[in-house]
């Protein structure tokens, strides 16, 4: 082999070596992606779309609690249970949802939005305060399946608080 | 500004069809203007170096160069300007509630890239008068390529604004939210592929003048080549990394599978530039130009998919909602037709009735058939033409029977409760049907 030969196979593996270290990042960023899990499944297939958009139902009605603590809450069973008691008890989703009715067994839903310990978040301040669902959830009645749209990062709070005038003191989210 | 703000709502088909306009437009204008700033950057470098090393060949090619990209005045304003006005227009029609970009920034994006134009002909025009363009020249070049620099810096932060809903409410009021990280690497990015693809042209055209006269000396060619190769090299390695660090910086929303498998798509077509511009060529006839060309003009196609496909993602929750309301808009006609439309003028109380029962309680009443509540044609000459009463229960329904779901109270205006409720009594006749 001549020096010109080595220089070329040396130039070789180096771009090769360059390429596959790049895409093996790209990889990794698409696991750790779909790992992070923005729309997880869950245990009852629940569509916003038919309750929301369909049935007009307000998000109140399920999420009781929105206006007035901290957590917006899930709905228990029983008040599925209103309307599916008599409505669609044929297909497979409601059988489930059914048999969770007569086991007395909550269902355990996937959160899609969820803040670690350190902070501090209340629906209640924002709903009073006139922020929309819609800012931090999204076209909710639109979905089929849950996804979540926003970062949930301590950017993102501070600067529609910058944006709205609400305060931005760090006791104001750590308490 | 209110004028752009206050835009009717797209149908899905229009929005959809200007998402892909868009990427139409930038498919003509960024290769435009990507191959004017590579041009003129080489063609300015070469000068510079040309004198320095006193070689004529640099000049000539430096002069060649500057002639084949900076094309003629019409050309400038069809594929340099029209395109951001275009890209202006559908902004402002994608966003139509929040129009996050007011006109001062495109207008500041447009006389910015005037005004690079008009320096760059300047300095091109001085190479017709030999030997070479004067230091004066050569400044109000450097002066126009930095200005198309700064001017496409502009474009690639109002572009990355598509890729960030959750940004554009904040923009509206807040300029400064504008600059993002992604914006600066998809700016870096675009420069990268500006680069290559110049690169792949000037390995394409191989030291043909602007007239496309075959340069006859072959040491002349081979300088070319040399340029061309080295050039789409460096911009090839340094490309993929730019790829990767839009993934980091990517809102997650904006990514999904499509946009993974494009980035690695760009990434093994770089690898495949690199690998073909390090063997040795020269054997076959012609070189590698036509190959390198062709790849580029992948890599470009693939970072728009790429691009498309994020900004799909962003507003995905936000494209399906119009569906749903083009959907519901449709079926609304598809009932309406066939009956008599009343005649011109406001709308009457009937109709603001009819309009809040659609909306509002059609989801879960019909007037003949039970669906979630009880069929109205049976209830509502209970109320016996007492109209508070049955406004009464709208406004707060309590438990009737015990067989049905309690309807929920649906937090209705006054008017709304008011219009409705008269609606209903006076399509149900008492007695009509007990
Ligand atoms: C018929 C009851 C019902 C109504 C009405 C309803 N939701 Fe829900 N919602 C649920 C259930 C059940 C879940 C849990 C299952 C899931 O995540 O899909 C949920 C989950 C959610 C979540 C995800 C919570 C998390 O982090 O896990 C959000 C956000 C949400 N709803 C918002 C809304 C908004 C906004 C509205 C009004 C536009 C609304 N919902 C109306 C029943 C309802
Ligand atoms: C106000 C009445 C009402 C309430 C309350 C309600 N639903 Fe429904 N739900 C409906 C109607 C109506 C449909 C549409 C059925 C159809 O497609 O015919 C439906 C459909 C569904 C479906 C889709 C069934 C399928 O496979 O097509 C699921 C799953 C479901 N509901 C779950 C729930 C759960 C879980 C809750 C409680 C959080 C709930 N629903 C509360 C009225 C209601
Ligand atoms: C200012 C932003 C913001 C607004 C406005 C907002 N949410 Fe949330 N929501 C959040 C955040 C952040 C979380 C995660 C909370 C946590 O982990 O403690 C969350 C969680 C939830 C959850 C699941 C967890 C829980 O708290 O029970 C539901 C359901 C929900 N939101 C519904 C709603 C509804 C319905 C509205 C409108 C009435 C609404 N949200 C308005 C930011 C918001
Ligand atoms: C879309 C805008 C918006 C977003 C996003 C938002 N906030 Fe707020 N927040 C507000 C507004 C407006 C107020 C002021 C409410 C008031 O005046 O009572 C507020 C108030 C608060 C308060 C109460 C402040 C007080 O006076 O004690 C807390 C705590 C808070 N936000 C936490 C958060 C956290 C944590 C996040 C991110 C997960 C967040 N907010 C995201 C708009 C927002
Ligand atoms: C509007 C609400 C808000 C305010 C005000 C706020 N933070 Fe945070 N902070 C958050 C949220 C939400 C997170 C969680 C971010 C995440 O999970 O990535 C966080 C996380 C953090 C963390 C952990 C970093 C990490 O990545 O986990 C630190 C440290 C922190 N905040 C410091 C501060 C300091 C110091 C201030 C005052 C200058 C402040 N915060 C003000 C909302 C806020
Ligand atoms: C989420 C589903 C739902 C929506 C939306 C809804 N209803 Fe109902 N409605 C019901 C159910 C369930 C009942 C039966 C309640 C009972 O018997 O306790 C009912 C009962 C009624 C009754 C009969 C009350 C009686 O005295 O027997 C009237 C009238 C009525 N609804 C009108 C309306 C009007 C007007 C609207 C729209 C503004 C509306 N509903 C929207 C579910 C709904």
């Amino acid at each position: 082999m001549g020096t010109g030969e080595v220089r070329k196979t040396v130039t070789l593996l180096a771009v090769s070596a360059y390429f596959g270290v790049l895409l093996l990042g790209t990889v990794g960023l698409w696991i750790s992606w779909h790992r992070a899990g923005l729309s997880p499944d869950q245990p009852i297939a629940f569509p916003h779309t038919i309750h929301v958009s369909k049935l007009n139902l307000p998000c109140n009605f399920c999420h009781i609690f929105v206006d007035r603590s901290k957590h917006a809450g899930a709905p228990p069973v029983e008040k599925c249970m209103s309307c599916h008691r008599t409505i669609a008890t044929e297909r497979e989703e409601i059988r489930k949802l059914t048999r969770h009715y007569e086991e007395k067994k909550p269902i355990e839903w996937n959160r899609v939005y969820s803040l670690p310990e350190h902070v501090y978040f209340s629906h209640k301040r924002h709903v009073k305060a006139g922020v929309d669902c819609k800012n931090c959830h999204g076209q909710v009645g639109a979905m089929e399946k849950i996804r979540r749209v926003s970062s949930l990062k301590m950017g993102w709070c501070v600067s529609c608080h910058r944006a709205r005038g609400a305060p931005r003191d760090c006791a104001t989210c750590h308490k | 500004m209110a004028s752009w703000g206050n835009l009717q709502p797209l149908s899905t088909e229009l929005y959809t069809l200007l998402q892909y306009g868009l990427f139409l437009v930038l498919f003509f204008f960024l290769p435009f203007l990507g191959v004017i700033i590579g041009g003129s950057t080489v063609s300015l470098l070469l000068s510079f170096l040309g004198k320095e090393k006193r070689d004529p060949a640099y000049l000539r090619f430096s002069k060649e160069m500057m002639e084949t990209v900076m094309t003629g005045k019409s050309a400038l304003f069809m594929f340099g300007l029209v395109p951001v006005l275009l890209v202006w227009f559908i902004y402002a029609r994608i966003f139509f509630d929040a129009t996050p970009l007011p006109w001062h920034f495109w207008s500041a994006v447009l006389a910015v890239l005037v005004a690079g134009f008009a320096l760059l002909h300047v300095y091109r025009s001085a190479w017709r008068r030999p030997p070479s363009p004067s230091p004066f020249h050569v400044m109000s070049g450097a002066a126009g390529l930095l200005a198309l620099f700064f001017a496409f810096f502009l474009f690639s932060q109002g572009y990355g604004v598509l890729f960030n809903p959750e940004k554009l409410s904040l923009l509206r009021e807040h300029i400064r939210f504008f600059l993002s990280w992604n914006a600066v690497v998809k700016y870096l990015l675009f420069l990268a592929v500006f680069f290559g693809m110049t690169g792949g042209g000037i390995l394409l055209l191989g030291g043909r003048s602007a007239e496309g006269k075959e340069a006859p000396d072959a040491s002349y060619r081979g300088l070319v080549r040399d340029i061309g190769a080295k050039l789409t090299f460096l911009a090839t390695l340094v490309l993929p990394v730019f790829v990767l660090l839009d993934l980091v910086t990517l809102p997650e929303i904006a990514l999904s599978a499509t946009v993974f498998a494009t980035a690695a798509i760009v990434l093994l077509l770089s690898l495949a530039v690199c690998l073909i511009l390090s063997l040795p060529s020269g054997k076959k006839e012609g070189g590698p130009g036509a190959r390198i060309a062709t790849l580029y003009v992948l890599i470009f196609l693939a970072v728009l998919v790429h691009d498309h496909a994020a900004v799909g993602n962003a507003y995905q929750d936000r494209i399906a909602s119009l569906n749903m309301q083009a959907k519901a808009v449709e079926a609304e006609h598809a009932k309406e037709a066939p009956r008599e439309e009343p005649a011109a003028g406001g709308k009457t109380a009937a109709e603001t009735g009819k309009a809040v029962f659609e909306t509002n309680c059609a989801g879960c009443h019909q007037f003949d058939i039970r669906v979630v509540g009880p069929p109205l044609n049976e209830v509502v000459p209970k109320y016996a033409g007492d109209v508070e009463k049955l406004k009464g229960f709208i406004r707060n329904p309590v438990k009737v029977n015990p067989d049905l779901p309690s309807m929920p109270n649906l937090g209705l205006p006054e008017e709304e409760i008011d219009a409705v409720a008269r609606y209903l009594i006076g399509r149900v006749k008492p007695g009509g049907s007990p």
